[in-house]
């Protein structure tokens, strides 16, 4: 399983970026296909990104609504809301594990032979703040000079941004190194941070400030899958825990929002006790326990 | 009086059929006020926030 997820991660990372011709052509990918989003954060900046960013396209579709003309269809993000709510139902934080490029680059990061840390539990609900606060409300009420809205997480937080969109287009148009100032700087500290320390603390931008990841985890009680727990055969020896990537215990914590399903720990396990599957009803509890 | 139990807990999947219908219509819903459009124009511009430009 464990290899079988590094392949899938390796063939999206590079499949969905595979827009060769930026060195000759246009400097990004400009086809039919950037109408589509990927189910990952992965910049729609980048010079080989074929999809587009859900997380940019939300912001934006938000600071469009301030701009609707009376008469006209406003754009409501309807499409993306659907299509990541959509995933969100079917599989949770499935496409964190498994299809997000900028989380396979924290796993790769994270096997540096270095000492790896916990992260202290508290700072799982950034995320949830920056899903509301950024990506939702800034970009329609906070305007920046010029009075116009902007995608706030991609100009001040996001540190995929900064590395497959902002870095690679700053070396093929040094041109436009004259225009960056504050907002570069700042998303490259953040950038070199959450590289840093993904050498020692296991996908750090995704447990702490992933919009992302926070949407999708809100679904993590309902998907039609899910990590199945096996009372019966479980030891409680923790080896669950020890592999999981977001520190959750399997074990303990069922649907953990926390939960990306990379199935470490269903590979971890030796007594079968957890499994991967479609999700079903908890059986209703007996009579006699009932009426006790 | 209704018992919690029985009643709410399998009764999960069938919250994630209804979302999935829910969230079909919605993109089905985008794609027809032209948010395929507006999305292909977006992601065929540099995206000037996400370099840092400012």
């Amino acid at each position: 399983m464990v290899a079988l997820r590094w392949l899938i991660q390796t063939v999206i990372a590079l499949g969905t970026n595979a827009y060769l011709l930026f060195p000759w052509g246009s400097v990004i990918y400009q086809g039919p296909l950037k109408a589509i989003c990927h189910p990952g954060l992965n910049c729609y900046s980048c010079p080989g990104a074929l999809l587009s960013c859900p997380v940019g396209a939300v912001q934006n579709f938000a600071a469009s609504l301030r701009y609707y003309t009376p008469g006209t269809i406003p754009h409501l993000g309807a499409m993306v809301v659907g299509y990541l709510g959509f995933i969100g139902t079917l599989v949770g934080r499935l496409p964190c594990g498994w299809l997000c490029p900028f989380g396979f680059i924290q796993d790769l990061l994270n096997k540096a032979p270095l000492p790896k840390f916990n992260l202290w539990a508290p700072l799982k609900w950034v995320k949830y703040v920056v899903l509301v606060a950024m990506v939702i409300l800034m970009p329609f009420f906070l305007l920046d000079q010029y009075g116009l809205g902007q995608p706030w997480f991609c100009k001040l937080l996001c540190p995929a941004g900064t590395l497959l969109g902002a870095l690679p287009l700053l070396a093929l148009k040094p041109a436009l190194w004259t225009t960056v100032g504050f907002y570069f700087w700042n998303k490259f500290t953040i950038l070199v941070l959450i590289i840093v320390l993904a050498m020692f603390i296991s996908r750090p931008f995704c447990r702490i400030l992933c919009p992302l990841g926070a949407f999708y985890g809100l679904f993590s009680r309902i998907t039609l899958v899910q990590l199945e727990f096996i009372e019966g055969n479980c030891v409680e020896c923790r080896a669950c825990v020890r592999v999981c990537p977001t520190g959750v215990s399997p074990y303990q914590q069922r649907d953990s929002r926390e939960c990306i399903m990379c199935l470490k720990c269903m590979d971890a396990c030796q007594f079968q006790a957890l499994n991967f599957g479609l999700r079903r009803p908890l059986p209703a509890p007996k009579e006699s326990a009932r009426h006790t | 009086m209704p018992d919690r139990g029985k009643l709410s807990i399998p009764q999960m999947p069938k919250t994630a059929i209804w979302l999935v219908i829910i969230f079909t219509v919605l993109f089905i819903l985008g794609i027809n006020t032209g948010d395929l459009e507006y999305l292909m124009n977006l992601g065929n511009t540099i995206c000037l926030s996400c370099i840092g430009v400012g």
